[in-house]
């Protein structure tokens, strides 16, 4: 089963209130090339070589939510298989969160970071 | 929230089939390409393990449909529908109490509106006069006396000395008196509420007539009814105009009938508005 193959790494699931930001870079950084539900979650995976998980429970909504909120946009297309989907990239409106979640991101982590060093 | 936001939330009710299509869309094919990349990674036996272990892996699918329709916020209209479909059900099982709660609410909504009904009438609705904005009434401290009710020498000063009025014109309170209808016999008497007013009361209030007309200033044993009092106790008969009828022992012709929003918008309302000479009070 999957476990044993990934026994040699770690999962964790994606920390609360990142999913977006990772999202939006997955996105951010692909470009032109646009990404449908499956390529973003598994990019992410290998992206932090097989540590982060995620979950498909929160990937769809999350998706949703983005699409409402305009930071992402969605277009039908087809996969090399011919089957239909789902195609997103990101929008000059989801760049500009990309930026603000980095930056209180960094500020979050380098402030967790000070407290653990000084232990 | 930005205004394509809020059109896109907005509009979500009209596109809801599409986009609960499109999202099950996508998401199968996520649960396909998982089972096609298990059994390519040799993990499963087979195609139907594979679809299984994939399917197991994605989670309750209708438990994420719902999290993501969600994100259009419209999640209270469905908590409302089935908060109604509940009710419904509980009322349904319930006949009794179905009927005596609707009962109850239509109660009091009825009494309500009853209520601002008269208050509207009373109150609110202007004076089915010419000009409801320039007429003033005079009253009298309500201490020493009733107000409505002032000494007739009272009358008689403003009528001679005020100069910013137009006209003054006087009235008394509705009186019962013994009445004989036109057309029944002395024998037969019922009692009806009537008024006396000064001669000029119709035209300095701008007062018309349902039918007939107003009477004059030499007019002494003239009277005008009521329009409720005509249609309920003399038939709404035209023909009543210029018949003869006793009031307290006077007999008096009938010259007209009041116009019907006039006797609407006063409860003290002339019941037989009758004439009274100038020069004594009634």
């Amino acid at each position: 089963m999957s476990q044993q193959t990934l026994a040699a790494v770690e999962r964790e699931p994606i920390p609360p209130g990142t999913l977006d930001m990772l999202i939006l870079k997955t996105l951010a950084r692909t470009g032109s090339e646009q990404l449908h539900g499956f390529e973003i979650a598994e990019t992410i995976r290998e992206r932090s070589r097989s540590v982060l998980q995620v979950e498909e429970g929160s990937l769809y909504p999350a998706l949703q939510r983005m699409l409402v909120k305009g930071w992402i946009a969605g277009e039908w297309g087809h996969t090399p298989e011919r089957r239909r989907a789902r195609y997103y990239r990101i929008t000059a409106a989801g760049k500009r969160q990309l930026e603000r979640e980095l930056e209180s991101y960094k500020r979050v982590s380098a402030a967790v970071a000070l407290i653990i060093q000084s232990a | 929230m930005t205004l394509r936001e809020l059109w896109f939330r907005l509009t979500y009710p009209l596109r809801q089939r599409r986009i609960a299509r499109d999202l099950r869309e996508e998401m199968s094919l996520h649960v396909e390409l998982r089972a096609q990349e298990l059994l390519s990674r040799g993990d499963v036996p087979d195609a139907t393990d594979a679809s299984l272990a994939a399917r197991r892996q994605f989670g309750n699918a209708t438990r994420i449909e719902g999290a993501a329709r969600d994100a259009w916020g419209w999640h209270w209209l469905d908590g409302f529908r089935q908060d109604l479909r509940y009710v419904l059900r509980q009322l349904a099982h319930a006949p009794l109490f179905a009927v005596i709660t609707m009962a109850t609410i239509a109660v009091g909504i009825a009494v309500n509106a009853a209520a601002f009904t008269f208050y509207d009438a009373i109150v609110l609705k202007p004076l089915s006069v010419r000009d409801p904005g320039s007429v003033v009434r005079v009253v009298q401290d309500a201490r020493i006396t009733a107000p409505d009710v002032l000494p007739f020498s009272a009358y008689d000063a403003l009528r001679k000395q005020a100069r910013t009025l137009a006209s003054v014109v006087v009235t008394t309170p509705p009186q019962a008196f013994a009445t004989i209808l036109p057309g029944r016999s002395p024998d037969e008497p019922s009692i009806a509420a009537a008024r006396f007013v000064s001669a000029d009361f119709a035209p300095a209030l701008g007062v018309g007539a349902a039918i007939g007309r107003w009477f004059g200033p030499d007019e002494d044993a003239a009277a005008v009814i009521d329009y409720g009092f005509w249609t309920r106790s003399l038939n709404a008969d035209p023909t009543v105009i210029g018949r003869r009828m006793i009031v307290g022992g006077r007999s008096l012709t009938i010259v007209g009938v009041a116009p019907e929003q006039f006797a609407e918008c006063t409860s003290r309302k002339p019941s037989y508005p009758r004439n009274v000479p100038h020069s004594h009070p009634p």
